[in-house]
């Protein structure tokens, strides 16, 4: 689905805050050498401060390079006219507080060289896409978190750019939420949009994007589509279903890897994440209205405590991503679908 | 403050002038251009020094930039080589503007208007090629009429006003005739005060608030120019001062007209289309300054009437000399209106004083402008005469009292007609009081007839005589004593050419509020797309007191003709006494025209920073006289000036927001 048509590159594109005086500060980003192709999904990944955002900025002007280039559609990041085919998110989506979500649009929309008539159409469709319906009248000072981002992300889209570049989408936003986010974005792309986006969910990241580069201090890390990089031929899964877990079949096991000179590293009932069990309990309670929690009917408190505090795919997962709500951060059900 | 009558501080400028000004902002912007080339070639050379030189410039403005060193380098060496006594012509600009322009005026002229280009051209090139767009700059300025409007600044503003008109009152106690007067003083000082405080916060606040919350990378990330974002921003608030106007000023006006007493309507409820002349001297120590009565405030001059005690010594005029009187007037039938206010000063107080109603009584003469002084009383004297026949002959002939009245005026206006002169004696000048003497319309007659048999012309050694002079002197005391003197200035006396309404003219003077507003924010906007939000503020703030005071701080430093910074220093050091001249060498002439450049850029320093006080038009308006649209009016003397200063703050504008990382504020 990508194509070999360029949309973003940057060459040797180095950034280094200074302050008034010229002092040098930090240096934000290291000579990075970066293509995205039209109609990918890019992640930029990287733990915090390591240039992830000073990245998106230089590429959308809002800083300029210290040395190097960014290009946006072949022309310099300066460019103003190459905003025409861009939208973008900011990390923090700050927009005008005393305007509602309709004001919003409409004045993002009269930036750009849309006609009346379908500016307003086009503000109603993406009022509806976001879930903004019912609060369009509202101004955007009483919104939450999360409605902030996603009538940010609404005039990200009022031009209908072919560059979507999003800072951290799916920050604030509630499970049902990021889904939806993961979803649009996927969507984008099956419309032929390029998107770039960063984040620190891993897992999100992992589920769409194409190729993802990898940030650290300001360097380069690692750049490879997502599989290339996550596949470890090193190690082997296998799923099986229509069997209980036994000691015999454990040993057979054992024995037929041993002759083949591997050794079982795990073997038990795989888990679903924890957004899989979120998404169908809500889609269950919706199913069925006045649905409650009923210790008796479960049985009891489900306490399935994950061993080594690893999923399925041995990667580590994000402490920080749990919701509070839950008591236990993983839940075992055996009777969940496998993921593909 | 508001009792002293119609006065202004200087002449407004007027059409003629304004190639002049041109000159003169050529000089002081082009400079200032070139300051701004000069930082940018630093900024450039220390930029590419790490990199491979990789950017490509405008041959044209490389070219442009250089031509202006060029000039300035040649400035400097032709006033080298004068400093060392190298004759190479005058290269000091003048500082007067109606003197010739000098090799040094027409070097820095060229300079300016080449640094100018060389600054307008990346602009241009940026955004000529129609790259700003109305849609937007209307969109952005909707923006912030909103946020404006959200903060709720107008209705602080209508309250304060409210507040002040509920109260004002009170300390509104004025004579009666000066009420008006009063009224539209304070009210467009209280007017001026809130809506230039609530322009500074606005203009200052508005873009570095959007780089502070980050909203604006939501803009910018959009296809804008970042200078739409100022326009968009300035014409946003402009749109808010205008409509907090508008509402003050319909109340200012219902309160006008609420409360406004007999008096102060005949005073000052209209707009009077004044005819000024030029003002001179005959029979004073010097020609064009009346005697001086060691006022400390110049603004008038004075003559006294003839002493008793040497009643023939050459009598003091202050003679008005009208170039040229409007063609309309002369085709009017009947008096020809002249109205007057002057001061009257007196030595010793007497119980007149007291009362408040002194009054000295002086002579109004209306001559042909050619008639020498000599002539004019040889004239009246003659005219006098003839009249007294005339009217003795009437007296015999004409029983009724009311045809011999008519008669005796018949005569007045023969005799004008026939003399080319008109006098009349004994008119009541009362201390700062509006009066009225009239003039026949046949002597104007008489005047055009002059003019259309021979044309007046300038001789050599002289300029072109005026078409009507009006001599004015003190008659003898009553009381027999002359400590009383008359204080007069140009615009203290004026033909009447006509009488308009006063709410035109109310709102004119409006407008030169919402003209200093402007400019203000201009200021503050400009400032605010590079510093900070209280930065801004402040640097607007400082700009505008010392703006109030721009024509004071002018008059001090054109008054020091001599000496300097350096000078002093060489005083000081070779211990030599303040008034001796310097002995002449190389050394000293260096240091004195050194000093003069030294003179010559602190005007010029003064020049760029805004003359607010010609936008306060209080003056006119409170006292009844019509603000001009055109000459001398709101457009050459506060709208050129305006742009004047608003198209570089624009360019300023522009660069600083071109180059200015919108994500990273330092
Ligand atoms: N305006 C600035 N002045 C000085 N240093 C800055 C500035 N902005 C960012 N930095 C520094 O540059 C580095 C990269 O910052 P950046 O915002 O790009 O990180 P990031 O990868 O987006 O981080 P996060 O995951 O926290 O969003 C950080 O060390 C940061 O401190
Ligand atoms: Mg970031």
């Amino acid at each position: 689905m990508a194509g070999n048509e360029v949309v973003v590159e940057t060459r040797k594109l180095t950034k280094i805050y200074r302050d008034f005086w010229g002092r040098q500060k930090k240096v934000a980003l290291r000579a990075l050498n970066l293509q995205v192709f039209r109609g990918e999904i890019f992640g930029l990944l990287g733990p915090n401060g390591s240039g992830k955002t000073t990245t998106i900025k230089l590429l959308l002007g809002l800083l300029f390079p210290t040395d190097g280039d960014a290009l946006v559609f072949n022309q310099s990041a300066a460019e103003v006219k190459k905003n025409e085919r861009i939208g973008y998110l900011p990390e923090e989506s700050y927009l005008y507080r005393f305007l509602n979500a309709e004001e919003t649009l409409d004045f993002y929309g009269r930036l750009f060289k849309i006609d009346a008539g379908t500016r307003r159409a086009k503000t109603q469709e993406l009022i509806e896409m976001v879930g903004l319906s019912a609060d369009k009248k509202r101004i955007l000072k009483e919104y939450s978190k999360g409605m902030r981002q996603r009538i940010g992300l609404a005039q990200a889209l009022i031009n209908d750019p072919e560059l979507v570049i999003l800072d951290e989408p799916t920050s604030g936003l509630d499970p049902l939420g990021t889904r939806w986010m993961k979803d649009l974005i996927v969507r984008l792309r099956d419309q032929g949009k390029t998107v770039i986006m960063c984040s620190h969910r891993l897992e999100d990241v992992q589920d769409i994007c194409d190729r993802v580069a990898i940030l650290n201090e300001g360097e380069l890390q690692e750049l490879g589509s997502v599989r290339g990089l996550l596949e470890d031929v090193q190690r082997l899964e296998l799923r099986a279903s229509g069997v209980q877990l036994n000691d015999v079949l454990k040993r057979d096991l054992d024995e037929v890897l041993a002759r083949h000179g591997g050794v079982i590293e795990f073997i038990g009932h795989p888990v679903t994440t924890l957004e899989d069990l979120f998404l169908r309990i809500v889609a269950q309670s919706k199913a069925h209205p006045g649905r409650r929690y009923q210790p008796e009917r479960d049985g009891k408190e489900r306490d399935g405590k994950d061993r080594d505090g690893k999923d399925r795919d041995g990667k580590d997962r994000d402490g920080k991503d749990r919701l509070p709500a839950a008591r236990s951060p993983e839940v075992k059900d055996a009777s969940t679908h496998i993921k593909k | 403050m508001f009792a002293t009558g119609f006065y202004l501080e200087r002449e407004p400028l007027s059409l003629a002038q304004l190639a002049g000004a041109l000159v003169d902002w050529l000089q002081n912007f082009g400079a200032l251009a070139a300051l701004g080339l000069v930082a940018w070639c630093i900024a450039h050379l220390v930029q590419m020094r790490g990199r491979k030189g990789r950017k490509r410039l405008n041959p044209l403005f490389i070219a442009l930039v250089s031509i202006v060193f060029l000039l300035y380098a040649m400035v400097g060496a032709l006033f080298l080589g004068r400093a060392m006594g190298i004759r190479v012509g005058n290269v000091m600009p003048s500082t007067d503007p109606s003197k010739l322009l000098t090799t040094g005026d027409w070097l820095l002229a060229l300079a300016g208007s080449c640094a100018v280009l060389a600054v307008l051209l990346p602009m241009l090139g940026d955004l000529g090629t129609g790259r700003l767009r109305w849609r937007r700059i209307v969109a952005l300025a909707r923006l912030s009429f909103k946020e404006a409007m959200h903060r709720r600044v107008l209705l602080l503003v209508f309250a304060i006003m409210a507040l002040l008109f509920l109260f004002a009152s009170w300390f509104l106690t004025s004579k009666d005739e000066d009420q008006l007067r009063t009224y539209v003083w304070v009210m467009y000082f209280a007017i001026k005060v809130i809506f230039i405080m609530l322009a500074i916060l606005l203009g200052a606040f508005g873009i570095p608030t959007d780089i502070k919350s980050l909203s604006i990378h939501t803009i910018v990330t959009k296809p804008v120019e970042k200078f739409e974002i100022v326009l968009g921003r300035f014409f946003g608030y402009c749109a808010v001062l205008t409509l907090g106007m508008a509402v003050i000023s319909a109340l200012s006006l219902l309160y006008i007209y609420r409360g406004i007493n007999e008096k102060a309507l005949e005073e000052s409820y209209k707009a009077r289309v004044p005819v000024y002349g030029e003002l001179y001297f005959a029979g004073t120590k010097q020609k064009d300054k009346g005697e001086n009565v060691g006022r400390m405030w110049a603004y008038r001059s004075y003559i006294t009437g003839p002493h008793p005690t040497t009643p023939n010594a050459s009598r003091q005029y202050a003679i008005w000399a009208f170039d040229a009187v409007p063609a309309e007037i002369a085709r009017r039938d009947g008096a020809i209106p002249f109205e007057f206010s002057f001061d009257i000063f007196r030595m010793s107080k007497t119980k007149e004083d007291e009362q408040g109603e002194a009054g000295i009584y002086c002579t109004f003469t209306f001559a042909d402008g050619r008639l020498p002084l000599t002539k004019i009383s040889e004239r009246i004297e003659d005219a006098r005469k003839e009249k007294e026949a005339l009217n003795a002959k009437a007296r015999k002939t004409l029983a009724d009292k009311k045809a011999l009245e008519q008669r005796a005026d018949e005569i007045e206006r023969e005799l004008a007609h026939k003399y080319g002169l008109y006098s009349i004696s004994g008119v009541r000048v009362v201390d700062y009081h509006t009066l009225k003497v009239t003039a026949p319309a046949d002597l104007f007659r008489k005047l055009q007839e002059l003019e259309s048999e021979s044309p007046r012309e300038a001789t050599p050694g002289s300029t072109r005589p005026p078409s009507l002079q009006v001599l004015v002197s003190v008659d003898r005391d009553t009381a027999g004593s002359s400590s009383q003197m008359l204080g007069v200035a140009k615009r203290d006396f004026y033909l009447l050419a006509a009488e308009r309404p006063f709410l035109v003219n109310f709102l004119k003077g409006i407008v030169g509020i919402w003209f200093t507003l402007v400019l203000i924010l201009g200021i503050a906007v400009t400032c605010s797309t590079y510093l900070s939000g209280v930065i801004s503020m402040l640097v607007a703030i400082f700009l505008f007191f010392p703006g109030l005071f721009v024509t004071d701080i002018e008059e001090f430093a054109k008054s020091k003709t001599e000496g300097g910074p350096l000078e002093s220093l060489y005083r000081i050091a070779k211990g030599a006494p303040e008034a001796a001249p310097l002995d002449s060498s190389p050394a000293t002439s260096f240091l004195k025209s050194s000093d003069v450049v030294y003179r010559w850029w602190l005007l010029r320093f003064l020049t760029v920073i805004p003359d607010f006080n010609r936008y306060d038009l209080n003056n006119y308006v409170g006292n009844g006289f019509d603000i001009p649209w055109i000459d001398q009016g709101l457009f050459t003397d506060n709208l050129v000036p305006l742009l004047g200063f608003l198209i570089p703050c624009a360019i300023l504008a522009y660069y600083l927001m071109k180059f200015r990382e919108i994500a990273n504020p330092t």
